[in-house]
């Protein structure tokens, strides 16, 4: 391991020392103190807050993301042009030290741009939540990490004028006692107006005296929360909740099978939330930086560059390409293929589960992790190093 | 250590059409513990030849054993230490750091990676330097570092492609210094150079490239020596004692014998003015006075391990 720390070392110092790591704060913090003020929110608390989250950590992210392409893809293929990689491969390193060596020197400046980035979010965050302006609504429902419950499949999604569907939610735990339950949901109405809706909202279970019932009007197609004492579940940690269409025109309310419904109960501090969020992004980035020590390690740079462009590229338009799949062109079979291709890369964002006070939960962190650095980034370092070890180095230029 | 039969390497375009032959047939030996040179004007083959024995380029026919082993064994680098044409340092490390870099990768321990770098910044006199970053050397000062780096592991095999090559009279002449305490300690030199009278000073055996092709090999004594003519050095003699020593030569000859003063060679002289002008401005810039060759990597210093017993 000592010469894999020795490279790693070459590399964080290099990059320190020809001021990258200068310039990159200094467009990291641009970018987290520049963009709330370019990037009109709804104009409430909770909206700045969101904005704050989802787009500006997004920018350090891309920010992040593009640097490490271009720094992973030169970090081999750099050392390669000016043949510094002659006195380092004539030492008795491998293929693979070397590889991994570029990768965590890679990876440790990345982590350290990113608690910096993260550190700045944070007090950005503080700040703009100072005062009174630290509202409940915002803290209950962005500033918490809330793990995210669908109801069961439900042979009906839709409500017919003057009746009512049950929809259950099975929660993994039980509630937290002084902590609400949010019931999140989104119709859409069969009337093409978007007035409220007159609906009412019951539960609890059928069997109980003390269920709680609640009447909204809520406009379709709009996210809409209500409060749910966490009592209200049963001891097998299942609710129950009846949703009555009792609107005075008639109309069905249909309500989306993937995120229409959902219960939302306190999983924990939005802190520790924040923190996982940027781990998930870390090894986000570490798949990244495997894409692009290993094009580096076969490639010149400019070659280098274009290809882990495109991979990385098509690794997260999963949503575009799955659209264009479904098209009647006549590349729906290269869609369909790059599809399928690109899917077990394709993951929910980070930053938006986040800005909506979702769970970034150990277990994702840890799924990520496992997959993007050491499935898919081992098998990327298997492929550099078998490359690399049957180039020759010392090609003339 | 080397054995190179029927060494061949063929340079091919992008669709692996070959387009230059630079290395071709080459078959040559390097024996343990001497000092043996590559000899060739530019493009001649030596530093390819140079580089498939590192393991840098892959041969394209022939048989090449390198420390026993494929030149691209772990094992074998271990014993090896290079010093490129060019010196391909990381210019945001200082003097201290490469060397400190290069001795992590050999895995040397923390004490010993300290104690020869120490040893090694004031063989190439850059211990006063030792901060400043390898980027702002100047080309002679990068070439002693690359030196340096390529003594820190007490390789072997020591592979020097154009080691003077940007080092002033005095860098060269501790080249030619360190060369010879190297091959006294039964280390292995492989040098590629077309400075001739760098090769003749060090060189035991030669090898002339050219065009891809090993042209004549063998000693330095075998190659040089004119076995059809003597040369006769005198001390100072009376006038008389000459004029019958010539006479005696023109009678045996039959024509005039050529009577001229040795001169001293322009290397040692110069070496004689800078010695005297640092002991005047022992002060000055650029590269310091070395200590003379690293202690690890003389004779004395190995003796000295083997005979006193280590502290417990």
């Amino acid at each position: 391991m000592k010469r894999v720390w020795a490279i790693a070392g070459i590399a964080v110092r290099n990059a320190v020392r020809s001021r990258v790591v200068v310039v990159m704060l200094g467009l990291l913090l641009l970018a987290i103190v520049g963009l709330p003020l370019t990037i009109k929110s709804d104009g409430t608390v909770s909206g700045e807050v969101q904005v704050l989250l989802r787009y500006t950590l997004g920018a350090v992210t891309i920010l992040l993301s593009l640097a490490t392409l271009w720094a992973g893809c030169a970090a081999v293929a750099m050392e390669v042009q000016d043949r510094q990689i002659h006195l380092v491969m004539t030492k008795p390193v491998r293929a693979g030290e070397l590889w991994l060596g570029k990768w965590v020197g890679l990876m440790t400046f990345n982590a350290g741009l990113l608690v910096v980035a993260g550190a700045v979010t944070y007090g950005l965050l503080l700040w703009n939540l100072r005062g009174e302006r630290a509202n409940p609504q915002v803290r209950e429902e962005i500033l918490v990490a809330r793990r995210v419950v669908r109801p069961e499949p439900s042979p009906v999604y839709s409500i017919p004028p003057g009746r009512a569907v049950r929809f259950t939610f099975r929660l993994p735990q039980t509630p937290v006692a002084d902590r609400p339950l949010i019931l999140r949901y989104r119709f859409a109405s069969s009337l093409t107006d978007k007035n409220p809706v007159a609906c009412v909202f019951v539960a609890g279970a059928p069997a109980r005296a003390d269920r709680w019932q609640q009447q909204q009007f809520s406009a379709p197609g709009g996210v809409h929360t209500l409060a749910i004492p966490p009592a209200l579940v049963g001891a097998d940690r299942t609710l129950t909740v009846d949703i009555g269409n009792i609107h005075p025109v008639p109309l069905t309310m249909v309500f989306d099978p993937r995120d229409g419904l959902a219960v939302l109960s306190y999983a924990g501090t939005f802190a520790g939330n924040f923190a996982r969020t940027l781990a998930v992004v870390w090894c986000g980035l570490g798949f990244f930086a495997a894409v692009a020590v290993t094009m580096g390690s076969l490639f010149s740079l400019p070659v280098a560059a274009l290809v882990a462009g495109e991979v990385v590229l098509l690794a997260h338009i999963g949503a575009s390409l799955r659209t264009l799949a479904g098209d009647e062109s006549w590349l729906r079979g290269v869609y369909v293929v790059l599809y399928w291709l690109t899917k077990p890369w394709q993951m929910p964002d980070p930053l938006a589960k986040l800005a909506t006070g979702e769970l970034v939960s150990w277990g994702w962190l840890g799924a990520v992790g496992l997959w993007q650095v050491l499935v898919c980034g081992g098998v990327l370092a298997a492929v550099g190093t078998w490359f690399f070890n049957r180039r020759e180095l010392g090609l003339p230029a | 250590m080397i054995e190179a039969v029927h060494l061949t390497k063929v340079f091919t375009d992008f669709w692996r059409r070959p387009k230059v032959r630079a290395v071709n047939d080459v078959s040559f030996a390097v024996r343990a513990g001497e000092v043996f040179g590559l000899l060739g004007p530019n493009g001649s083959g030596k530093s390819t030849t140079l580089k498939l024995i590192l393991g840098l380029l892959h041969p394209t026919s022939g048989r090449l054993r390198v420390l026993g082993r494929s030149p691209r064994d772990v094992q074998t680098k271990k014993r090896i230490g290079y010093l490129p044409e060019d010196t391909y340092s990381y210019p945001y490390l200082n003097a201290r750091e490469t060397l400190t870099f290069y001795g992590m990768l050999f895995d040397l321990p923390a004490g010993v990676r300290r104690e020869r770098t120490a040893q090694l910044l004031d063989m190439i006199g850059l211990r006063h330097a030792q901060r400043r970053p390898v980027g702002e050397f100047s080309k002679g000062m990068a070439r002693r570092i690359g030196l340096a780096q390529a003594l820190i592991n007490d390789p072997d095999l020591v592979i020097l492609d154009e080691p003077t090559s940007g080092l002033d009279p005095i860098g060269c002449r501790q080249v030619k210094d360190l060369i010879q305490t190297l091959r006294a300690r039964g280390k292995t030199v492989l040098l590629s150079s077309h400075l001739l009278a760098d090769v003749e000073d060090v060189c035991d055996r030669i090898a002339i490239l050219y065009n891809g092709q090993i042209r004549a090999q063998g000693t330095i004594a075998e190659l040089l020596e004119q076995k059809s003519q003597y040369r006769l050095t005198l001390p100072e003699l009376p006038a008389a004692a000459l004029q019958r020593i010539l006479a005696a030569a023109r009678a045996e000859l039959g024509r005039e014998p050529v009577v001229e003063h040795p001169r001293r060679d322009l290397e040692a002289f110069f070496l004689d003015i800078v010695a005297q002008a640092r002991r005047a401005a022992p002060e000055a810039g650029g590269v310091g006075p070395s200590a003379g060759v690293a202690r690890y990597l003389t004779a004395d210093e190995q003796l000295r391990k083997l005979v006193v017993p280590p502290k417990t």
